[in-house]
Formats: structure tokens, C-alpha cells, sequence
């Protein structure tokens, strides 16, 4: 038995796709061979370890970088030929929080970033002002972290993009703004069609919010798959096993996790529940437990870097 | 393109990019806002002058009923206005060398036009500041014939030595900013051009190389050289009242001139467009 992890999603609308991107570094290869495809209205939790490759796919898809080789595409609109336009319809919150001028004062730095977006929402920047409490007379070189990483949030959601690129949205935020800025998205999302590609190390904040995932590691997309499908195909086995059991042969490839404990074995597998439960009984193991998992764990488990 | 062909490329929800005269015009406004450091400056040192030369006139004054102060402008008159250009390209990108230019690329906006949009509205604030440089000449001449009783004599110079206030600071507006737009490291490569400049003319002049000295020592102070180009000065000495004084050559400046500042104009626009990750 063995089923490889997905990284093709069934056919659809895509917001957001890339096809073969590869990007090196010098003699560091940042992207190989990436095959990206996020589904219009979906939000896309793409995970890696630091250095995966998830901040240069994103810049791939403003040509802040070029691929090698591939392509990307937003909305249809090829990457590299229709920039402007592809920046026009996303809202992008960088990984770094110098983001934008220093010497401008908020409230000017909003101003002028209104200019740049004829969809630019007035009223609505204001409510995300007074939401995420800008101090709209500082300088943006004077704000923390969190405050700077706020001002980009409402400069990434008020000209309401079909598109989000979010790269560490909440990097920086204290545990209460962390909360509410997650609701200014939850809220966000209800009222605007979005289709948001999201890059987080905290991924148990956005366990409600993700309902399609990418696993990058060392700039391959090791998986990618939907919710439904994630939770469907990946569960947790507790295995009641007798004294020197040598396991499940014919799992190899397919389990993404070993807990031992005495007597006591818990798998993460990847499959379909019914035939890995057969196959970890006909080794002679007893089944005791099938859980699913959360998105941390799911995570814990597709990143995990011994499989 | 057919509007098939559009239909099929184009969701119909997309939104537009912003029509270029409004960044052209909030451009020139977010420069403004950089460059108020070097304003003030700029402003805060004119005064000074200002009073200095006027104050100094006063004493002369009574110490002299009948000084003329005798205020001319020259091509040399628009060297402080050559040294604020020095500086404008570092205020019109402040934070933003090429490795830190993230947020000015993330614009709905081509690349290469969007940088050049910031470098003609730092280029209008260099004129702006030209213009009120030569305003604060003529207002100074007034006040110091007004003083004295002499006449007026800043507007007798040759006219094309008025335009040397424009075309110098956009000439050096233009050469700092190949280094500010294309480096991360723009004072290092404009310090490193002239240090070497100044060593490789000790090594020649060390190996006894006179033709490769002359054609080193021209880019600058030739014929059509850089000091050409700038204030019409050519190296060339002259017998003057007071004694040896700079000769100007007006046909030197004319052809070095518009030559400079287009190869400064075409290496900027290379830069401009080169798409760097």
C-alpha cells in the first residue's frame, strides 16, 4: 500500500498558479520545480521551514523576483508580462516590516498609497485605522514591528483585492492584536470575495480561517491539498503492538510520524483509514485510536524532515 | 487584441492600475516630502549667505561711503546649487537603495517608468530649487545695489551663464543618481570613482605616461570634459583684474554640456530598467 502525499489539485478556477517555477540563489536553489494552484475564494496556508522557498514564490508572483524557469499566474494574468496589473489586483503584506517610507507619516504614507489603487476604499481604510489603532501622525521609521506590521495590513486590505498575499501577517503582534487582526480578516473575507495566499509559522491562529494547504521544504512543494482532503487522508494511529514488533512494511512511504511510547505506537499516516487500519492489524498491531489532525499537527507531521 | 480575446484573459473583477498623471502627480508630492531635510537646509544656508554678504556690505559700507560691491553672477555662481544636487538623489530615494526598494516595486506600475517618474519629480524639485537659487541672486543684487547706491549689475553677464544654474545641477542630479539608482552602495562607488581617478593620474604621472595623464586629466578638465559641461571652465587660465581667473569657454560648454547629460541620462534609464531581484 502506498499512496503518495497530493501535490495536484482536481481541476478548477484558479486565483492564483504557478507551473514549474524554479529559482536559485547563486548556488542555493530557492524554488524546483513548484507547481502552485490556489482555487478562487480559497485561503491557501502555504507552510515551510525558514528558507523553503515561500517569501520567493510570493515576490515571484509581484516580479519582485523572476523564476529561472516557469511560470505564474494571478487572475489569469501572467506574472512577468502583466505586473502592474497582477499589483494592482493583490493586497501584499511583506515578511519584512521597513516596508514602505520611513519618513512618512502614516497618514500621508495611506494617502499616497490610495493614489496607487483607484479601488482604494476611504471609508473602509478608516475603519481598519481605527481597528488596528494607527497612530496616524508617526512616522512609519518610528513604529514597533506590530504597529508597522498593522499599517500594512490596512494598505494590503482597503483597496479590497480579489487577490491577498499575506507572508507573516501577524509576525510581530501581541497576542490581543494578533486576535483581533485575525477577525479583521475573518470579517474581511465574509464581506469581500477573496481568494488570500497566506505564509505563517502560526499556523494553529489560522486553523478556522485555511481551507487548502501547500507543504514547501527546501524549495519543493512536498503537498498540496484541500481541507476536505487533508483531513480525510492524514489521521493519527494509536497502535497497541507486541514486544519487538517490527512494524508495517508495506506503510513505508506513507507514514509521516512515529511516536513510540511502550507497547504503544502512534503513526501518522497518509491514506485512505480503512486500508491503513488493515495493514497495521495484518502486521500485528491492534488499533486502538484514529484520530484526525489539527493543522498544526498536520503540519508538524508533513514537515517532518526524518520521513 | 479582440474583446473575445480580453474577455477570456480578463475577469471581469479585476481592478485597474492608476492612470499615470495621478502618479506622476503624487510622485512629485512624495519627493516634495523627502527632500524637506535638504530644503531646510538649502533655505537655511541661502539666509546665511544672504546675511553674511549683506552684512559684510554694511561695514564696507561705513567704512566707505562709496563702496560698490560690484555683485556679478557667473557660471562659477552655480556652485552651491551644483553641491544641493549632490544631495538630492539621496533624498529622493532616502531608505530605498535597490536591495530596500520593495514597497516603490510592489506599485501597480511598470518597473523601469515608475523609477524614472522618481527621478524627473527629484529632478523638478532640483529645477524648483534652481529657480529660487537665481531668484535669491537677483533679490540679493537688489538689495545690495539698494544699500549702496551702485547699480545693478548681476543681469550684464552672458546669458548662457544663467542657464549653467539649470543645466549644471541636472547634469549632477543625473550623475549621482546612476550610483544611488543602480547601488546599494552609492557613496562607495562615487568616493571610489574619484579616488581612483586622483591615483591612477599619481601612477601615470609616477610612470612617466604624459598621453594617458592628458587623456585622464581631459575627462575632467578637457576641452569637453566634465568641468566643461558643469560651468564652462576648461582648465585654461586667464589674466584678470585680480589675477589668474578660470577661463569659460561658451562653445565648450555648449557641445560638453547636452553630451554629458545625455550619457548620464542614458545610463540612469538603463538602470532604471534593469530588473534587479
Amino acid at each position: 500500500m502506498m499512496t503518495a502525499l497530493p501535490t495536484r489539485l482536481r481541476d478548477g478556477d484558479l486565483a492564483v498558479s504557478t507551473s514549474g517555477l524554479s529559482k536559485r540563489f547563486g548556488d542555493q536553489v530557492a524554488l524546483s520545480d513548484v507547481s502552485l494552484q490556489v482555487p478562487t475564494g480559497a485561503v491557501y496556508l502555504l507552510v515551510g521551514p525558514n528558507g523553503a522557498g515561500k517569501s520567493t514564490t510570493l515576490k515571484i508572483l509581484l516580479d519582485l523576483f523572476r523564476a529561472d524557469t516557469g511560470t505564474a499566474e494571478v487572475m489569469r494574468l501572467d506574472c512577468r508580462v502583466r505586473a502592474p496589473e497582477v499589483r494592482a489586483n493583490v493586497g501584499y503584506v511583506p515578511e519584512r516590516p521597513d516596508w514602505g517610507y520611513s519618513w512618512m507619516k502614516v497618514g500621508r504614507l495611506l494617502e499616497h498609497h490610495a493614489v496607487y489603487y483607484p479601488s482604494w476604499d476611504t471609508s473602509y481604510a478608516s475603519t481598519l485605522a481605527k481597528k488596528f489603532d494607527l497612530r496616524l501622525d508617526r512616522k512609519m521609521g518610528v513604529l514597533s514591528k506590530g504597529q508597522a506590521r498593522r499599517v500594512q495590513l490596512t494598505m494590503a486590505l482597503a483597496h479590497r483585492p480579489p487577490v491577498l498575499l499575506l507572508d507573516e501577517p501577524t509576525d510581530g503582534l501581541d497576542p490581543l492584536m494578533r486576535d483581533e487582526t485575525l477577525g479583521v480578516l475573518a470579517d474581511h473575507l465574509a464581506e469581500t470575495e477573496t481568494t488570500v495566499v497566506l505564509s505563517t509559522h502560526h499556523v494553529e491562529e489560522v486553523e478556522r480561517l485555511a481551507d487548502h494547504m501547500g507543504v514547501l521544504r527546501n524549495g519543493e512543494l512536498r503537498a498540496q491539498m484541500s481541507r476536505a482532503d487533508l483531513d480525510a487522508g492524514l489521521r493519527r494511529y494509536s497502535v497497541e503492538v507486541p514486544e519487538g514488533w517490527a512494524g508495517a512494511p508495506s506503510l513505508k512511504g506513507t507514514v509521516l510520524r512515529r511516536v513510540a511510547a511502550p507497547r504503544e505506537v502512534q503513526w501518522t499516516v497518509w491514506g485512505p483509514e480503512k486500508d491503513v487500519a488493515r495493514e497495521l492489524t495484518s502486521a500485528g498491531g491492534t488499533v486502538r485510536e484514529v484520530v484526525p489532525l489539527s493543522l498544526l499537527d498536520a503540519t508538524l507531521a508533513l514537515l517532518n524532515p526524518n520521513d | 487584441m479582440t474583446a473575445t480575446a480580453f474577455n477570456e484573459t480578463m475577469p471581469s473583477t479585476l481592478h485597474s492600475t492608476p492612470p499615470t498623471q495621478k502618479v506622476v502627480a503624487e510622485q512629485f508630492r512624495a519627493v516634495g516630502i523627502a527632500l524637506r531635510t535638504e530644503a531646510y537646509f538649502f533655505i537655511g544656508a541661502l539666509l546665511l549667505l544672504g546675511a553674511v554678504i549683506v552684512g559684510s556690505t554694511i561695514q564696507q559700507l561705513q567704512k566707505q561711503p562709496a563702496f560698490d560691491p560690484g555683485f556679478t553672477f557667473g557660471a562659477a555662481g552655480a556652485i552651491p546649487i551644483i553641491f544641493l544636487a549632490l544631495f538630492i538623489p539621496f533624498g529622493v530615494w532616502r531608505t530605498e537603495d535597490p536591495s530596500r526598494r520593495s514597497y516603490h516595486w510592489t506599485m501597480p506600475v511598470a518597473r523601469g517608468p515608475h523609477t524614472i517618474i522618481k527621478l524627473l519629480s527629484g529632478w523638478a524639485w532640483t529645477m524648483i530649487a534652481s529657480v529660487a537659487y537665481v531668484a535669491f541672486i537677483l533679490v540679493l543684487a537688489a538689495i545690495l545695489s539698494g544699500i549702496s547706491g551702485g547699480a545693478n549689475r548681476v543681469a550684464r553677464g552672458p546669458g548662457w551663464e544663467w542657464v549653467v544654474a539649470f543645466t549644471a545641477p541636472t547634469l549632477c542630479y543625473l550623475l549621482i543618481s546612476v550610483a544611488v539608482v543602480g547601488s546599494d552602495h552609492a557613496w562607495r562607488w562615487i568616493i571610489g570613482v574619484a579616488v581612483s581617478f586622483w591615483i591612477l593620474m599619481a601612477v601615470f604621472a609616477a610612470f612617466h605616461m604624459p598621453d594617458a595623464t592628458q587623456l585622464l586629466r581631459s575627462l575632467w578638465g578637457g576641452t569637453y570634459g566634465l568641468e566643461a559641461a558643469l560651468v564652462g571652465t576648461t582648465g585654461r587660465y586667464v589674466a584678470g583684474p585680480a589675477g589668474a581667473v578660470s577661463a569659460t569657454s561658451p562653445g565648450s560648454w555648449l557641445v560638453a554640456m547636452p553630451f554629458w547629460i545625455i550619457g548620464a541620462a542614458i545610463a540612469t534609464t538603463i538602470l532604471a530598467y534593469r530588473h534587479r531581484d
